[in-house]
């Protein structure tokens, strides 16, 4: 369909005639001003195609000016397939319907009629029409601010679209028995599985798996139950062999007998340990017999051995007195002989002592003539010296002049040097040139010809030849110069007479004679220094002194001094000599005496043993002959035989009892009886324990026995195996609905696509220009926006932003408008106010698609913008225009 | 002994695996618990059967209990089974319940065993009705390596007495493979032993041995094994040395049936007559199918209607249908979608035939099979 012309009077807003003409194929922009009644128009052209010129109540009242009664028209110019159509109706007071096409006129309903055929809507049965019934062409209107919430196909034009579809692509849906087989496969699936696959909990699969496991867990319990029981058995027989065994064996008995042969076997042995004791102190009796006979015996022999020994003893005792008499005289010879050379030896040594005192006197008084020789050599000397030191003293005190004088005259000869320069240079200078032979003479002396003369006071010069010439200086203060000069020369010459020096040369010579004197007196007197340290009157007492001693010493008075005499070192060896001599002789006198002593000694002790031994004897005697009377020699011998054979016997006796007790073994029947004995306890213990444990696991057996394990255990065994058996059956019934649900759900996925593929095909250049990347879904059912798709991922439409919906919307219109087109359906888009959140960038893409549209399918824009769309380059009617257009052909 | 052996027939009952207490855990409950009482039931019918036929004695030869340890109430019912025939029992200890030290024996013995009821729990004669000597071999553990029979052959025994030989234990050199390897008996031991009657238990199906030497077999079958269970064999002895008169007596209460069937596609109606029982033994039958084969959707839902069908019938179907591979053709899949999304998805299954999840798949297949036709089919 395409709408070449509107003309709308009295109809709301649009009160006054209002008429659009020259509506193109593809886009025009329609401008008015808010409130100017663009979207009335849009109103206008809906109400003269869809309602009812009969319509009449509100709706019709909703048409009239505000406030105003009057007929609303509307005529719509229209082409559809190469044919022209128009269709004109009027409200209210007169309702009036007329439609005229190439094939004739149709006016009232039937106008209408043949209208909602053409165009493929429904009339309303009564009342204004719904959304629902306006087909295809409702769906491409798209009212200010609607677009966002997606397509809102009514159910008309879903029906065409889908039918539209379904022509194109067949029906690869199938209908509604395909889903509502799937739908009965995915209840038997979701019975049994989660959405991930796993048994669904109170589902068949799990109560399945479930009782499997149940029946499992209740096989192994009985078992483990059998397998005790059947361990108990077992052990019951077990134990009851022991029993039998041990009954069988007549451990009990047998125990008992090893104890009585046991208890007998001791007493045996206890008689015997008797018999060994009886043994054993008859021996030691024996033996205590023989010991006192051996005493006896013993005895006997020592009293017969003492005798004898004293009888020797008394022999030597009296033989020894006469011997030590025999030896007395020589001793004492010996005493007396010594004691005269200790005399001599005496006397030698007194001499030596004399010889000794005299030498040393002699070598004393040589000494000392030698010192007084000496002290009278130094005395002489010193004497010299000193004659020297007194007339080098008297030299030195006739010069006047010393250092300090001297350097006195130095300074004074240069003072009168300074002074007499001083004056020269003040003084007139003459040089007189005489002739030949000629001279001059002042104060008598000749002044030297051609040399300069200083002149300082009146002076008279003496001219040879001429007289005199008397020169008077006049320089300012010569005088003072001059007096300076002179008391200089005063005060050098009287220091000079004070000194005795002519001049101050000689004042040197002076000064250095001095200095020579003192230097003579200092060396003679440091030489009588050395020759007399402590002066020379103690050099001479010294000698008094030593004259003195030595005059002592050689006085007479030790007797005559004998012609041989040596030095004293000679004197004192012979002297150490004798000395040694005496000691020799005084140890012999004393060894002499003592061996003499000893000997008295010796012989008196000789005697007194003598005696005493021969009183031993007499004693030892008397005891021998005493003993032999009460029992004789031959006596002792036989009591003693006789004890020792008693004792060989009783020892024969014991070793008898002894190996008798060994052969016994007692430790061995000991042991026997300890063994029966806990044997026996053993046994007895182990029977009752054997018994107890029989009793016990009978009674626990019988218990057991009553609940019929084996039957239990059959039973269980044959409900796991039917619970496996039937979670097998279930699982591959899970498997088989999942398998079925899956390639169902895939071939319907599938199917859809390829049934929406026409418009979607379509919507892609559309969507590529604001969504480059994605896809667009829609429900095949409702064919309504469900999202898009974008790098996999899908996203719901109404998450989509605002701008985004709305832009979707009016694309994916398009398409489904170029669409339908193109399969000869009729469809116009009208966009009252749109894409008012579209950015400048996706407004200016918005345009191009609009434009793109625009080849196929008839576009017309109300907006109060038209500014925005001029660079469509579409023809932009004014509804300002339009009014004016009308009331100046209508007027 | 009092008087000399009578020369007279002697007759009795022989008979062995019992297996009293016997759970059959692995049936439903309901099929358990009727395939247990059956076994008590058929003792109390073998001792009716004494009773009716005046025999001098029953001899159970050995696993009379399926374990020692059954239930105290097992045991006073297995003593009310005995009570119809008041002549002498004699009962061996078996593999399955030898004499070892807390048995059923035991406990029997506490309770107030009858006199006529003996329990022959050690290896020595058991004079009956001053006629005939028992020697009896009880097994006293669950596995012996010796053959406890090798006491009979030098067994004393009364001049004019039978010697009835009763053991339990495997004839290895007659027995299939795969028969108890432990506790042996020798193929000749009646001979050895002068026997004039050797009754065993322990092989669950009749079978003659020698002459005088027979297993009885269990006489209330427990397994699927077709090898002539559910007998108790009359033996009569008309005096030492004679040839024993033996006649097998049906006593069992269920069939036990496995049964291989291989399905072709629309041979649904197979299952029926599968199951070779007269009409009134169906009942009772416990019944084990084999299936196998290829068929199509539509044949396997057939299958699974027949065997809902059979299951109503016997006592108890089990079915192992590993074998039979359900394989949807055009047809079948026509049937639930010519198009639509599902028609790609079922093609999308079928695809998946060969590969690693191919039961799963062929199970989905049917699973939307059964979906399709429990739908109401909308548009």
């Amino acid at each position: 369909m395409l709408l070449r012309r509107i003309e709308v009077r009295n109809f709301r807003r649009l009160e006054g005639p209002v008429v659009i003409e020259g509506l193109g194929d593809g886009i025009t922009v329609i401008a008015g001003d808010n409130e100017e009644g663009k979207s009335t128009l849009l109103d206008a052209i809906r109400v003269g195609l869809f309602e009812r010129h009969s319509l009449g109540g509100k709706a019709m009242e909703a048409m009239q000016p505000f406030g105003s009664s009057v007929r609303p028209e509307i005529r719509l110019d229209f082409e559809l397939d190469g044919g022209s159509y128009r269709i004109t109706k009027g409200f209210a007071q007169r309702p009036s319907a007329l439609l005229e096409t190439p094939d004739g006129r149709f006016e009232g309903p039937a106008a209408e009629e043949r209208l909602a055929e053409l165009l493929a809507f429904r009339l309303s049965a009564r009342g204004e029409s719904k959304p629902d019934d306006r087909g295809v062409l409702g769906l491409f209107w798209l009212e200010q601010g609607r677009a966002p919430s997606g397509l809102e196909f009514g159910e008309t034009g879903r029906a065409t679209l889908r039918g539209s579809l379904e022509d194109e692509v067949g029906d690869v849906l199938g209908g509604s028995h395909g889903r509502a087989l799937l739908d009965a496969a995915r209840r038997h699936r979701d019975a049994l599985l989660t959405a991930t696959g796993r048994p669904r909990a109170g589902g068949a699969l799990a109560d399945a798996i479930e009782r499997a496991e149940a029946g499992a867990a209740r096989v192994a319990e009985l078992e483990r139950e059998r397998a005790a029981y059947d361990d108990e058995i077992d052990e019951l027989a077990r134990v009851r062999r022991e029993l039998a065994r041990i009954d069988g064996d007549r451990v009990a008995e047998k125990a008992r007998a090893a104890i009585a042969q046991a208890k007998h076997d001791a007493a045996a042995i206890e008689q015997l340990r008797q018999e060994l004791a009886a043994a054993g102190s008859a021996l030691a009796a024996a033996a205590a017999d023989a010991q006192t006979a051996t005493e006896r015996q013993e005895r006997r022999r020592e009293l017969i051995d003492t005798l004898a020994g004293l009888e020797r003893a008394a022999d030597a005792a009296a033989r020894t007195p006469a011997l030590l008499e025999r030896d007395a005289q020589p001793l004492e010879e010996r005493l007396e002989h010594a004691r005269r050379a200790l005399a001599a030896a005496s006397a030698s040594r007194s001499t030596a002592e004399a010889r000794v005192r005299q030498a040393q006197a002699a070598e004393r008084v040589a000494a000392l003539a030698r010192e007084i020789d000496g002290l009278t050599t130094r005395i002489a000397r010193v004497d010299a010296l000193s004659g020297r030191l007194a007339a080098a003293r008297e030299r030195v005190d006739a010069i006047r002049v010393d250092r300090d004088r001297y350097e006195e005259l130095q300074r004074l000869e240069s003072a009168v040097g300074r002074h007499r320069a001083a004056l020269d240079a003040v003084a007139t200078r003459l040089r007189f040139v005489p002739g030949d032979g000629q001279s001059v003479r002042r104060d008598g002396a000749a002044v030297p010809a051609g040399e300069p003369v200083h002149v300082t006071g009146p002076t008279r010069f003496e001219l040879q030849g001429f007289g005199g010439v008397d020169v008077e200086p006049g320089a300012a203060d010569l005088p003072e110069r001059r007096a300076r000069h002179e008391q200089a020369v005063d005060a050098f010459g009287t220091l000079l007479g004070a000194v005795g020096a002519a001049d101050l040369a000689d004042a040197r010579r002076l000064l250095d004679e001095r200095a020579e004197a003192e230097a003579e007196a200092r060396e003679t007197g440091r030489e009588i220094g050395v020759l007399a340290p402590e002066g020379v009157d103690a050099l001479r007492a010294a000698h008094a002194d030593a004259v003195s001693r030595r005059e002592r010493l050689q006085q007479p008075g030790d007797g005559q001094v004998p012609g041989d005499l040596s030095d004293p070192e000679t004197e004192s060896e012979a002297l150490a000599a004798a000395r040694a001599a005496e000691d020799a002789a005084r140890a012999a006198l004393e060894a002499a005496r003592r061996d003499h002593q000893a000997n008295a000694q010796d012989l008196a002790i000789a005697r007194q043993a003598a005696h005493a031994a021969a009183e031993q004897l007499a004693v030892a005697r008397a005891n021998l002959d005493a003993a032999r009377e009460r029992r004789t020699d031959a006596a002792l011998a036989a009591a003693l035989a006789e004890a020792t054979h008693a004792v060989e016997r009783a020892r024969a006796r014991e070793r008898d009892a002894s190996a008798r007790l060994g052969a016994a073994n007692p430790e061995e029947a000991a042991l026997r009886q300890r063994n029966a004995e806990a044997a026996l306890a053993s046994v007895h213990d182990e029977r009752q324990r054997l018994h107890d444990a029989m009793i016990g696991l009978e009674s626990q057996l019988q218990v057991l026995g009553r609940t019929g394990l084996g039957e239990q255990l059959d039973e269980a065994r044959g409900e796991h195996e039917r619970a496996a058996a039937r979670r097998e059956r279930v699982q591959a019934d899970a498997d088989a609905w999942d398998l079925l649900v899956t390639r169902l759900g895939d071939a319907e996925r599938d199917a859809k696509e390829a049934f929406l593929e026409p418009v979607l095909r379509r919507v892609e250049p559309f969507l590529r220009l604001i969504l480059p990347d994605a896809r667009v879904t829609l429900d095949e059912e409702t064919l309504e926006i469900t999202g898009v798709e974008r790098a996999g991922r899908a996203e719901p439409y109404r998450h989509l932003s605002l701008g985004t919906r709305e832009q979707l919307s009016i694309l994916v219109r398009l398409a489904f408008a170029v669409y339908l087109r193109e399969r000869g359906y009729p469809a116009t888009v009208i966009l009252d106010d749109a894409l008012v959140y579209a950015d400048e960038d996706r407004f200016d893409r918005m345009r191009l698609a609009l434009a793109k549209a625009s080849e196929t399918v008839q576009i017309l824009i109300l907006t109060c913008r038209p500014g925005d769309w001029r660079q469509l380059g579409a023809p932009i009617l004014r509804l300002a225009d339009a009014r004016h257009a009308a009331s100046a052909a209508g007027g | 002994m009092s008087t000399a052996p009578a020369r007279e027939r002697f007759t009795f009952l022989h008979a062995a695996d019992l297996q009293i207490g016997k759970a059959f855990g692995r049936f439903p409950p309901e099929v358990a618990s009727a395939l247990r009482s059956a076994r008590l039931d058929t003792l109390q019918r073998i001792a009716s059967l004494a009773a009716e036929r005046r025999v001098d004695a029953v001899l159970l030869a050995g696993d009379v209990f399926d374990d020692i340890a059954v239930a105290d109430a097992t045991l006073r019912r297995f003593l009310v089974a005995l009570e119809p025939f008041d002549g002498t029992w004699v009962l061996l200890p078996g593999n399955h319940d030898p004499a070892i030290a807390e048995s059923p024996w035991s406990r029997l013995a506490r309770l107030s065993l009858p006199r006529n009821v003996l329990i022959a729990d050690e290896p020595r004669p058991i004079v009956l009705a001053d006629r005939a000597a028992v020697l009896p071999a009880p097994l006293k553990r669950r596995r012996d390596a010796a053959d406890l029979t090798a006491w009979f052959d030098a067994a004393d025994t009364a001049d004019g007495l039978l010697r009835i030989g009763l053991g339990h234990g495997a004839v290895r050199e007659l027995l299939p493979e795969g028969s108890e390897a432990a506790n042996p008996v020798a193929l000749d031991r009646a001979e050895r032993a002068r026997l004039d009657y050797l009754a065993l238990g322990d092989w669950h199906g009749r079978l003659q041995i020698g002459e005088r030497t027979w297993y009885s077999g269990t006489p209330e079958p427990d397994r699927f094994r077709a090898n002539e269970p559910g007998f108790v064999l009359h033996v009569t002895l008309d005096g030492p040395g004679a040839a024993p008169d033996v006649e097998a007596v049906a006593v069992a209460r269920h069939r036990w049936l496995r049964q291989a069937l291989a399905i072709a596609p629309g041979g649904a109606g197979d299952v029926r007559g599968a199951v070779d029982v007269p009409h009134d033994a169906l009942s009772g039958a416990v019944v084990h199918l084999d299936l196998s084969g290829t068929v199509d959707l539509a044949t396997r839902a057939a299958v699974d209607e027949a065997l809902a069908d059979l299951g109503a019938r016997v006592m108890h179907l089990e079915v192992d249908d590993a074998g039979l591979t359900v394989e949807p053709t055009a047809d079948d899949l026509d049937a639930i979608e010519t198009s639509g999304f599902v028609r790609v998805a079922m093609d999308a299954l079928r695809a998946e035939h060969d590969g690693p999840q191919a039961a799963t798949a062929r199970r989905a297949l049917a699973l939307l099979h059964g979906l399709h036709h429990g739908l109401p089919r909308g548009g």
